[in-house]
């Protein structure tokens, strides 16, 4: 976790506390699996949900002289670089042998990241976390790095594995590592599943105190 | 040279049978045989993007009925799995279907034992235009996307099945006690019912299995008899001069009697197989078996009792109730895992 995301944290906790919630530290020990498996199951299914996309029934067609041929050209026009990363990574996982190796275990994982949620909100209402690891970084600046850009997913992915509603708000503003203007931190509220108006009642009130004002920050201006 | 061992057939059958429900298995669309081309679509049975599949609860009705009457266990729970490839009658890229989890196991009807019944979708309807009308030398092909997504059985016997007239026999009585069940118009001129058979031969006597190959296009009895009876031929000959069978899919002409490879082992599809994430595990409700029970009860007595007599064992009548009982709503798995905020009702219990 950067600093930065660390201070708004910090900040974003102790309002909370003045809101009258009652804070605690939890354990969800199995989330740090949360992207492997997520990174074998999301592109595992999006290898067969763009199957669809194949110049037949509609969208691009490139015209070919035979039907493997039209397949493969529509596909390598229509599709860029990272949706095509994903498919073969998904086609891959679940291919003949490999997929108790990786689909299959990624699930297994997956059920304990669920349980993990499951036993946390036994003991509380919401969960507070940050919505990434790091500040916001300037657009492009990870896009040679497809692992850089996963790992920001690290907050968000076992939530979406587990099947539990969450939210990310504006937290406030902070300086990235090496300097440089500061940018948003968003902060994540996450609630049991099926908990959406309780989780949504507690992200308004939260946002309304927090008071972030998205226009002075695009302005360049101090934050809330 | 010693002389060659007598060879017996080794036969099982795969069955597809349509079923007849009011619309397709995973859509509203309706259901019309010689309608129109591409009259009956929408977003989901074409493949658009962001259309999601919702099971068609008659169709899950008919399955059980069948699988009892066949003496099937049902499985209180069973999932849907994506079978996929890429072909023009596959709007999706993958076929909605069953896998290791299906619907109904074991049974049996006459002397042939029942492997599984599941459930699944049909394919788009391809009309090769050219003068054979197949797909070689052919200048075009058309979609007809009505039949895509229509409920259908598959159901898989054991190699019980000693000879091709047996074949042929048997398929007539399964035809006449699914249609005595209501669920089906079973006509095979029409694709309400196809049948493929495994063939395979082994020394009189052997216990172990033969290299089996697949036959496709049988669309008749007549042309099943036929099919499998030639198959048999061939294999025959190919052990008798020292060779070995292939493991194989074949297509059977009638007009000719020639059977030609459709595709070898080696270019066998991986369908890579996962379980369809769009689909809650079918968990029929007990108002649904009760329903497929009582239908299964009231149904007239099924030919049965017209199966070629066997000396090993007397003809088995449908006994349309679960050989399991059901179980208990406690031990049904709820999705989600979550205790909390669950509604008293799931809607698969």
């Amino acid at each position: 976790m950067e600093d930065g995301v660390r201070e708004v944290m910090e900040r974003t906790i102790a309002l909370c506390e003045s809101l009258g919630a009652t804070v605690a530290e939890t354990s969800l020990p199995n989330a740090r699996y949360g992207i492997s498996a997520y990174y074998v199951i999301a592109p595992a299914e999006g290898s067969a949900n763009l199957a669809r996309y194949d110049g037949v029934r509609f969208g691009e067609r490139v015209a070919a002289e035979g039907l493997d041929d039209m397949y493969e050209l529509t596909r390598a026009a229509g599709f860029g670089p990272e949706v095509k990363r994903r498919i073969m990574l998904g086609t891959y996982a679940l291919s003949s042998g490999y997929y108790d190796a990786y689909y299959g275990r990624a699930q297994r994982v997956r059920t304990l990241i669920a349980r993990d949620f499951e036993n946390a909100f036994a003991d509380h209402d919401v969960l507070i976390t940050p919505t990434s690891p790091s500040v916001a970084f300037e657009l492009g600046s990870r896009a040679a790095d497809p692992l850089a850009m996963y790992m920001s997913d690290y907050c968000t992915v076992p939530m979406s594995l587990a099947g539990v509603p969450a939210i990310s708000i504006p937290g406030g503003l902070a300086a990235a590592p090496d300097g440089g203007p500061e940018l948003p931190v968003g902060v994540q509220l996450v609630g049991p599943a099926f908990g959406e108006t309780a989780l949504l009642d507690a992200a308004h009130a939260l946002e309304s105190a927090i008071g972030f004002d998205t226009n002075a920050a695009w302005r360049g201006g101090a934050d809330a | 040279m010693p002389e060659s061992p007598d060879y017996e057939p080794v036969i099982g059958l795969e069955i597809h049978i349509q079923l007849q429900t009011e619309t397709k298995m995973f859509c509203g669309c309706k259901l019309e045989f010689g309608a129109e081309p591409n009259t009956h679509t929408c977003p989901v049975c074409l493949g658009h993007p962001g259309a999601l599949p919702m099971t068609n609860e008659q169709a899950v009705e008919y399955a059980i009925r069948v699988g009892l009457a066949l003496g099937c266990e049902i499985a209180p729970r069973s999932i849907f799995h994506r079978k996929n490839y890429f072909y023009p009658d596959n709007p999706k890229g993958y076929q909605i279907s069953q896998y290791d989890e299906p619907l109904c196991s074991g049974g049996r009807l006459g002397d042939v034992r029942i492997h599984r019944v599941h459930l699944e979708e049909d394919a788009a309807k391809l009309t090769h235009v050219g003068e054979s009308g197949r797909i070689h030398g052919s200048d075009a092909s058309l979609v007809d996307f009505n039949r895509g997504g229509t409920p259908l059985i598959e159901i898989v016997t054991e190699p019980d099945i000693h000879d091709p007239a047996e074949a042929r026999e048997w398929l007539t009585l399964l035809r006449e006690t699914i249609r005595q069940l209501g669920v089906s118009d079973v006509n095979m001129e029409e694709g309400s019912l196809r049948a493929d058979g495994n063939v395979s031969i082994r020394p009189v006597g052997s216990k172990e299995l033969g290299v089996k190959t697949e036959l496709k296009n049988m669309n008749s009895f007549r042309f099943l008899e036929r099919g499998i009876a030639a198959e048999i031929e061939r294999q025959k000959a190919i052990v008798a001069s020292g060779g070995r069978v292939e493991q194989e899919t074949l297509h059977f002409d009638p007009a000719s009697g020639s059977l030609t490879s459709l595709r070898s082992k080696e270019e066998a599809h991986d369908y890579r197989y996962f379980p369809e994430p769009d689909l809650l595990p079918l968990a029929p409700r007990p108002s649904t078996s009760r329903r497929s029970a009582r239908a299964c009860r009231s149904s007239p007595p099924s030919a049965a009792s017209a199966t070629r007599a066997s000396s090993a064992s007397a003809p088995t009548p449908p006994s349309c109730s679960p050989t399991t009982p059901r179980s208990p709503p406690s031990t049904r798995r709820r999705w989600p895992p979550s205790r909390t905020s669950i509604p008293s009702s799931s809607p698969t219990g």
